[in-house]
């Protein structure tokens, strides 16, 4: 029985066309995928927790219908995981000695968490081989490394100065010539959103490589854009809202959290568009965004402090008002509107009343004040 | 220049169709039928990049978070509820 017949058919086309539409493939991709993942290679997996809290598999097999983890399942085979697995002890490494011998040069590694380098490995162990000489004979046979959550991506937490193991990130240790190198990606977050998981293993299997990478290694169609790019209380934001404390009445209406210590313009991540399990992400949730997709996010400065106003993007600080009216029209409007606004029937000016009235059935929903007075500068700039 | 005039095209074909619901509620609901297809949001995309810049593109929230209910295409009600709640501004506590 193959994949689609066992998720059945209309969950399976489902994930293929949502998994295309977030990796932001070109039409035809979402068939591609489906076609690719029915083919039945199953990838050998060997996945490795080094130095980790163990979120990123917590979140990997906590994730809502159609369940990720299922659906790695089918068509990768996990050949060691030792969280996963049901084999343990010298079970389970004679298990991985297999797959690293039967599948050398072929097999996909994974890992999650970071490797102690100092006091020769003696930080961390497992069955008696210190970690980096564990990763190395692991990478040695790997075709490509996916390095899951922040402390395998850049080192997260352990490497939080003065990083006393002497943690590293999987690409560094590539670099130093620690391990040898090979095609990797970067998936950081802590823990990282499973559909981006899920996606790059999605695209590694049919397609045979990584899709299109940042500076840091991380997919561009996840990590293209900031957590506030995005952010569901980017209108407070561009307003000038701002919650001072966890409990005044701007926390309680959901005002910008940017006072509070939110890194999420500097950060890079999906939490924004791909939200948790489709329900929400920690700035919804009423906390900042701790920047933990970011390299080195436990060593700059205060989880609560906020950002100096000159790290904020500069478009952000220079926004006129005709600007702002235009990312109204470009957040809002264009949905409905031709893209035009010279094409608007109605006269600037008629535009609050008519948006207010209530008589247009597709604006049930206010504009503030302040974003309506931009709105109309920007069309009458435009007529 | 393409997106474009594939737009204009379809704009072209679609005036020729049948009776529209009494459910449009978008100019990039080329087939009239109330709801925007994958294939017409990636129209209105592709115009907005045209037309507006990527700038416009990026700010359009994915086809996958719109259409909350998965059945590919995005309604009214879909559409309001998303940007209602992105304009909210978050829920707050
Ligand atoms: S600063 Fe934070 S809370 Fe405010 S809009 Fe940006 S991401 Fe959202």
């Amino acid at each position: 029985m193959d994949i689609a017949s066992r998720l059945g058919r209309r969950r399976f086309l489902k994930f293929c066309a949502v998994t295309a539409s977030l990796l932001a493939l070109p039409p035809g991709a979402a068939r591609l995928l489906a076609e690719g993942l029915r083919a039945g290679r199953r990838l050998p997996v060997i996945w490795l927790s080094f130095q980790a809290c163990t979120g990123c598999t917590e979140s990997l097999t906590r994730s809502a219908a159609p369940s990720m983890e299922s659906l790695l399942f089918e068509w990768l085979s996990l050949d060691y995981h030792h969280t996963l697995q049901a084999a343990s002890g010298e079970a389970a490494e004679a298990a991985r000695e297999a797959t690293l011998r039967a599948h050398a040069g072929e097999l996909l590694l994974v890992v999650d968490g970071s490797v102690p380098t100092a006091l020769a490995g003696a930080c961390s162990t497992i069955a008696g081989e210190d970690n980096l000489s564990l990763l190395r004979r692991c990478v040695e046979a790997a075709q490509a490394v996916l390095a899951v959550g922040t402390c395998a991506a850049f080192g997260g937490l352990p490497a939080a100065a003065p990083n006393p193991t002497g943690a590293l990130g999987v690409g560094e240790m590539m670099e130093r010539g620690l391990v040898p190198r090979r095609p990797l990606v970067n998936l950081p977050g802590c823990p990282p959103i499973p559909e981006v998981m899920s996606a790059a293993l999605a695209h590694r299997v049919v397609f045979g490589g990584f899709p299109p990478l940042d500076d840091n290694g991380r997919p561009l169609a996840f990590y293209g854009e900031t957590v506030h790019e995005r952010c569901s209380r980017r209108g407070h934001f561009e307003a000038g809202r701002f919650a001072k404390t966890f409990d005044d009445d701007g926390a309680r209406t959901g005002w910008c959290l940017l006072e509070l210590g939110c890194k999420g313009p500097l950060t890079r991540n999906a939490c924004s568009s791909v939200r948790w399990n489709g329900v929400g992400n920690p700035v919804e949730s009423g906390h900042p965004c701790l920047g933990c997709a970011e390299p080195g996010f436990w060593d700059r400065g205060g989880f609560y402090q906020a950002l100096a106003p000159a790290a904020l993007p500069v478009a952000d600080k220079k926004a006129t008002t005709v600007e702002r009216g235009a990312r109204v029209y470009d957040s809002q409007c264009v949905y409905c509107h031709d893209a035009d606004p010279a094409q608007l029937r109605a006269l600037p000016e008629q535009v609050p009343e008519l948006l207010r009235s209530d008589r247009i059935r597709a604006h049930r929903f206010p504009l503030e004040e302040d974003d309506l007075r931009a709105l109309v500068d920007y069309l009458k700039e435009k007529r | 220049m393409k997106p474009l005039l594939a737009w204009v095209g379809l704009v072209a074909v679609t005036g020729l169709a049948g009776a529209a619901s009494p459910n449009v509620f978008s100019v990039h609901d080329l087939d009239r039928d109330g709801t925007l297809s994958r294939a017409e949001y990636e129209a209105l995309r592709a115009h907005c990049a045209e037309r507006r810049g990527e700038r416009c593109k990026a700010a359009l929230l994915p086809f996958a978070t719109l259409d909350a209910d998965q059945d590919g295409r995005i309604d009214e009600a879909e559409l309001l509820d998303a940007l209602g709640h992105r304009h909210r501004g978050g829920r707050g506590w």
